[in-house]
């Protein structure tokens, strides 16, 4: 069997050089949403604005990564059983079904003494004390307290989490959105990156990349401070008349060029990416200027405070991209400096727990809860789609005494903004909170929940790749019809 | 006499407890001789069969369809060897799911294979969950 599944895959890898050869012909665009055959005379953007499968309820989504994977027990998934067998084993019955790590073992169970537990808003939505702010926007969110996913480590559930594969090659859910809708802004890439920090983070761009799909739908990563792409800005001693009428002379002898080779794609892409990249030497740096921003807007996000004046101005990037019509940014939490190097700074809290979530959860509470009463006050909450995520949850048992391990068997994550039934709960995790018992999502269903709110039918979101039609959602993924309004 | 009755009651509850504890791990264990070359491929075809069956690429879809049979056959010859029952069943849901497939490849009714190629993702994961645990870490 694996002899003859051997030879088949040799073949089929023979197929992909030639097909793919054939397909990338059709580039750029292709696929069955893109366009079946290109040239200069009938170029067409691959970016240009697409049509939906059916009305879209949101435009655009902001995608929140907690990078490090959170606690959710600590944050949302209030557990009194938990707190009633902390310190004691946990008991076997808890354990079947699934496979814990021996790197790690098995602690005992682990409840915080610092911890309590509120409920807000008309939905009673359970929050901790590490969250005063966003729980002022409990009836906002809609809860999936049944997430689920493949547990391995980070850099692993990172990829899946954001590709819906375990190791790299498919484009990220941003990539697919950008490829099936196109941008609604021909100034600003239609997939942007936000990280908080100075640095990229761990696995970096992979985790943006725009795998098989064309490169043009790959996210693009806006750095800290005031020229958010990397090289950009035009060199000093070029002033903007001077670039303009470079640029110019370029684009007649391309048009020239063109003219005599209707062929010619590349050329035509390569004109238009010049073009695209003049125009946002100008709106790029626009779109994440603050300046302009009202000192209650920058309060509102926690600007004037150190703690949270990193994720803050994350968020209110992100809050002008969308306002902006980006549809797909991408944000990734950052490190906290002083919580320790590696891991240890971002929420990976394997030990310490308590000191660790404290600043994490100080950094984004004000942030994230800023972010939703601005889009609503500006009108933009019901167009636009948040989701709170990350690669995995956390054990109930404790984990060096004061940490707790990976949970990819039972996690929380929420989602706002339109489309959605707010305040609801959409599933749970057993009475310690180590595995969900009903309702489970995977990240598949989440992806596919998010493109069934911008309209698309994860289904029917094809590429076609070497004689496969490859959707964003692998071979899995259901809506989760429940949280939809 | 009755201490000595009393200590094989305790060695008898003792191993009794020792087979308990060691129950679930030994049925992990017996499960090792899977061929895991195998399950790799399997993986690997199942998410090859429905991006073929919507490309409407017959051919392939029927590679893959092969493939995916004899490892349902293998799986369920093997779980009966062992007396799982459930993962018998599993296994021929899994086989009537890619006939099934099969034929409506044949008859050129793809949208309704890959809506059954999808069921059968699901007869895998519907498996997995029960002997294939999730791993944390």
């Amino acid at each position: 069997m694996l002899i003859k599944t051997s030879r088949r895959e040799w073949l089929r890898s023979a197929a992909y050089g030639v097909g793919g050869f054939a397909v990338g012909g059709m580039m750029p665009g292709g696929g069955w949403l893109g366009v079946p055959q290109a040239n200069a005379a009938t170029f067409v953007d691959p970016l240009a604005s697409k049509q939906p499968h059916f009305p879209a309820k949101v435009k655009s989504v902001i995608w929140l990564h907690m990078d490090g994977a959170p606690s959710t027990l600590d944050l949302y998934d209030y557990k009194p059983e938990l707190e009633r067998l902390a310190g004691q084993d946990i008991p076997a019955s808890f354990l079947e079904g699934i496979k814990t790590s021996t790197q790690g073992g098995v602690g005992k169970l682990f409840v915080s003494n610092k911890r309590s537990w509120k409920q807000y808003g008309q939905s009673g939505a359970w929050f901790s004390d590490l969250l005063p702010n966003l729980a002022q926007q409990a009836d906002k969110l809609t809860f999936v307290k049944s997430s689920v996913t493949v547990g391995a480590t980070h850099d692993i559930s990172i990829l899946k989490l954001n590709t819906g594969d375990l190791s790299p090659g498919r484009p990220s859910l941003g990539a697919w959105v950008a490829y099936a809708l196109g941008s609604a802004n021909p100034d600003l890439p239609p997939y942007v990156v936000l990280y908080g920090g100075q640095r990229e983070p761990r696995a970096g761009s992979v985790n943006w990349s725009s795998g098989f799909l064309p490169a043009v739908y790959q996210g693009t990563a806006f750095r800290p401070g005031a020229q958010p792409i990397l090289h950009q800005a035009p060199p000093e001693l070029i002033g903007p008349q001077q670039q303009r009428e470079s640029l110019d002379l370029l684009h007649q002898l391309n048009d020239i060029r063109s003219a005599a080779r209707p062929q010619d794609s590349e050329l035509a892409a390569r004109t238009n990416s010049y073009d695209l990249a003049y125009r946002m030497e100008a709106t790029a740096p626009e779109a994440v200027d603050l300046s302009k921003e009202t000192a209650a807007t920058k309060a509102l996000y926690g600007l004037d405070d150190e703690a949270t004046r990193d994720m803050g101005t994350v968020l209110l990037r992100a809050r002008r991209l969308v306002e902006r019509n980006v549809r797909f940014v991408h944000v990734v939490s950052g490190p906290i400096a002083g919580l320790g190097q590696g891991d240890d700074a971002s929420w990976d809290a394997h030990r310490q727990l308590e000191s660790n979530h404290s600043a994490h959860a100080r950094a984004i509470d004000k942030p994230v809860a800023g972010l939703l009463a601005d889009l609503q006050s500006r009108g933009l909450l019901d167009d636009t789609l948040i989701v709170w995520t990350s690669e995995f949850g956390r054990t109930p048992y404790g984990q060096s005494g004061d940490g707790r391990d990976h949970n990819p068997w039972g996690y929380t994550q929420w989602l706002a903004g339109g489309g959605l039934k707010h305040g609801l709960t959409y599933g749970h995790t057993d009475e310690i909170g180590l595995k969900t018992v009903a309702n489970p999502v995977d990240t598949y269903d989440l992806h596919a929940t998010v493109l069934q709110l911008l309209g698309l039918d994860h289904l029917k979101t094809i590429y076609l790749r070497a004689g496969r039609a490859e959707r964003p959602t692998v071979v899995y993924g259901k809506v989760v019809n429940d949280i939809l309004a | 006499m009755s201490r000595i009755s009393a200590y094989r009651n305790s060695y008898a509850r003792l191993a009794l407890c020792a087979i308990l504890i060691a129950t679930p791990a030994l049925a992990a264990l017996d499960l090792r001789d899977y061929d895991d070359d195998l399950m790799r491929d399997l993986e690997k075809t199942i998410k090859y069969f429905e991006p073929d069956i919507t490309a409407q690429n017959s051919q392939a879809a029927k590679e893959d369809a092969e493939v995916l049979l004899d490892g349902f056959r293998y799986t369920e010859d093997y779980f009966a060897k062992r007396g799982k029952d459930d993962a018998v069943a599993i296994s021929r849901d899994g086989s009537r799911l890619i006939a099934d497939v099969v034929a409506k490849v044949d008859k050129g009714e793809f949208d309704a294979a890959a809506a059954s190629a999808r069921e059968a993702t699901q007869v895998c994961k519907t498996c997995h969950e029960i002997y294939k645990p999730r791993l944390a870490r």
